[in-house]
């Protein structure tokens, strides 16, 4: 018998470890290993690896997430800017749907599905759908907390709108909470502008 | 590709005004990090009131949080007032401007980018008696970065800048996902910005110091672990993303070097390196600037006619001013040491107690057959590698390098041919006296 399996309560932990990821087939494989002699050691190697991997965003997503938003982007959302009547609004609903599908398909791909978010809001903003947009620009802070860029952009951008939809007091929601969060130590320049121009609307 | 354009206000309506082309652009690229510094100017008209103006960042490394917008002239009179992020593109933002002036102002543009490098060569000319050469310094530049940059000035700084490894990391953030937070999920992201802006105040105070010293020879910088130079390269080019240029940064004649060959068996088994030795000082007509790392490329003039034969090439590692340099050129079998053991013997031969050897001496005796090919002087450096308690007997000179180490210097007239010879005394167990 192998050392694993004169070791029970390291099995169990391992075990316990992984189990609320894919409990069946790590059961599998420890069984295997069990079978063919391998040691504790490296399966616990094996463990910690997988449990990296299991957490880690797959690299070819990111490709994929990455063509798919700049193929969008390029295709159907830049075009839009210039194009007028039915030809625009077809142009953001094909642009609507691309930023859908990188949501939908590359959901471990934080920083492409933020970008994708604000996007996405972008459209609705630019079709008139205000409530919409500003629903989406809030979403991107709460999905994707650490994409720091993306949601100084997005609180300004659903700030900038209501400001100027007449809507001050939520407005000034969105301006408070760039203020709050951002309003650190040595911004970078742009963050330092914003940051002030929210400030000035506080006020 | 990073596109501006300018729309200004009148009633309801809104002019999108194609923008010139960038007056000026200056690229500062950092050698220890992936990490440039752009400014661009551009002679913009203003109307008198708001102006809108935007700036794409879309498909280039640019780093957006870092853009900076400056008014040159008229300072006093132009206003950013707001910056938006147009919904109807991505990747854009758009300045609103409030300017007290109608006409032109001159205006700056400021941010950092990624993905433009450089690298640093040399080339040295030196003459039929290798006793002077011509250096001549390139920078190459290479351009990744999405965004062409015409007519631009190229600086580098040379050195290092502390704080600067994980500077690259801010103008790619799909590759920044997740490595700016700690282990404990803090935002590190202030942190680097910091460093940006250390980086940004070093880059200033070499610019004041341009600025206020033009005529006078550039100094170095020195802050605590940093030491660091900003070079410019003469003249300007045009450097499109995807492409590399090699720029001419100087050339400088007549600097004296010495040329020596040496040998050392445990370092290069029997070959003879050649080296050219050159300080980078004034009297060397260099010591301007601190030399970056870089490849070089040897070449000797060989006919009178000024062709050239190629000597070698290795690498140097940044130059300060005043110091010397060694240029490796690899082997030369022109110049040749067949060193010959002559004599072996083992003596004084000592036994202990029950018989065993506890104490000999070694006694060997070396000839070395050198011999001068070339139809120049040559200097001939020998060095050997004695261990434990040696002593050595020689008519030649020689000097003691360290503890383990002699060498043998040999000037050799040209088509000359040697011999000399050395005695070497090892004194091993109970024999060894030091």
């Amino acid at each position: 018998m192998s050392a694993l399996c004169r070791q029970p309560r390291q099995v169990a932990a391992a075990k316990a470890v992984t189990s609320h990821r894919t409990p069946k087939r790590v059961r599998r494989l420890l069984l295997h290993l069990c079978a063919r002699q391998v040691s504790v050691f490296s399966v616990s190697l094996w463990l910690i690896f997988s449990a990296g991997c299991a957490t880690a965003p797959n690299p070819a997503h990111a490709h994929g997430a990455k063509t798919l938003f700049e193929s969008t982007a390029r295709n159907y959302h830049f075009p839009s800017a210039v194009a007028t009547g039915t030809e625009r609004e077809r142009l953001l609903n094909q642009a609507a749907t691309g930023y859908e599908r990188v949501l939908r398909q590359y959901p471990d791909q934080d920083d492409w599905c933020a970008k994708s978010l604000r996007s996405l809001a972008n459209v609705r903003a630019t079709q008139g759908r205000l409530d919409e947009a500003i629903q989406l620009y809030a979403r991107v802070a709460e999905q994707h907390p650490r994409q720091d860029w993306e949601i100084l952009q997005s609180w300004k951008s659903a700030a900038d709108l209501l400001w100027e939809a007449g809507r001050r007091a939520d407005a000034q929601k969105f301006y408070r909470r760039i203020v709050t969060r951002f309003d650190q130590p040595n911004p970078a320049a742009m963050v330092k502008l914003i940051v002030h121009i929210a400030q000035m609307r506080l006020q | 590709m990073a596109t501006w354009a300018l729309a200004t206000t009148s009633f309801a309506r809104i002019n999108v005004v194609t923008l010139p082309d960038r007056d000026t652009v200056q690229l500062t690229i950092y050698n220890s990090a992936d990490l440039t510094m752009v400014k661009e100017t551009r002679h913009l008209t203003f109307r008198k009131g708001l102006n809108k103006l935007e700036f794409s960042w879309a498909n280039t490394l640019i780093d957006p949080t870092s853009v900076e917008f400056h008014a040159l002239t008229h300072a006093d009179q132009v206003d950013t007032l707001d910056v938006r992020f147009p919904p109807r593109v991505t990747n854009t933002l758009e300045w609103h401007i409030n300017s007290e002036v109608a006409g032109e102002v001159v205006c700056e543009i400021r941010y950092f980018t990624s993905g433009i490098i450089w690298s640093a060569d040399y080339v040295a000319e030196a003459d039929k008696a290798e006793k002077l050469m011509a250096l001549a310094g390139n920078v190459r530049v290479t351009n990744y970065s999405g965004e062409d940059y015409e007519n631009a000035q190229v600086r580098l700084v040379v050195g290092v800048i502390r704080l600067v490894e994980e500077i690259a990391t801010l103008a790619r953030p799909s590759e920044r996902d997740g490595k700016d937070r700690d282990e404990n999920g803090l935002d590190q992201s202030a942190g680097l910005k910091r460093k940006e802006r250390e980086m940004k105040k070093g880059v200033d105070k070499l610019e004041l110091q341009d600025a206020v010293h033009a005529e006078a020879p550039a100094e170095i910088i020195k802050e605590g672990v940093s030491e660091y130079f900003l070079y410019t390269v003469d003249g300007r080019d045009t450097i499109p993303t995807g492409w590399s240029k090699r720029l001419p940064s100087f050339q400088t004649n007549d600097v004296p070097i010495v040329s020596y060959y040496k040998f050392e068996k445990e370092q290069w088994d029997d070959k003879v390196i050649r080296f050219y030795k050159f300080t980078n000082d004034k009297p060397s007509h260099l010591g301007v600037e601190p030399l970056p790392d870089g490849d070089v490329k040897a070449f000797r003039v060989v006919t009178r006619d000024q062709l050239f034969n190629f000597v070698g090439a290795t690498s140097v590692k940044y130059i300060p001013i005043g110091e010397s340099v060694e240029l490796e050129l690899g082997e030369d079998r022109e110049v040749m040491v067949q060193p010959t053991l002559m004599d072996w013997q083992k003596t004084n031969i000592h036994f202990d107690q029950w018989g065993g050897v506890d104490g000999w001496i070694i006694k060997e005796t070396w000839q070395f057959a050198v011999q001068n090919s070339k139809a120049i002087d040559v200097i001939l450096d020998i060095r050997r590698n004695f261990d434990g308690d040696w002593e050595l007997k020689s008519d030649a000179t020689y000097e003691k390098v360290d503890k383990t180490k002699v060498k043998f210097v040999r000037p050799l007239k040209p088509h000359a041919k040697e011999l000399f010879s050395y005695e070497l005394t090892t004194r091993y167990g109970t024999n060894v006296t030091k």
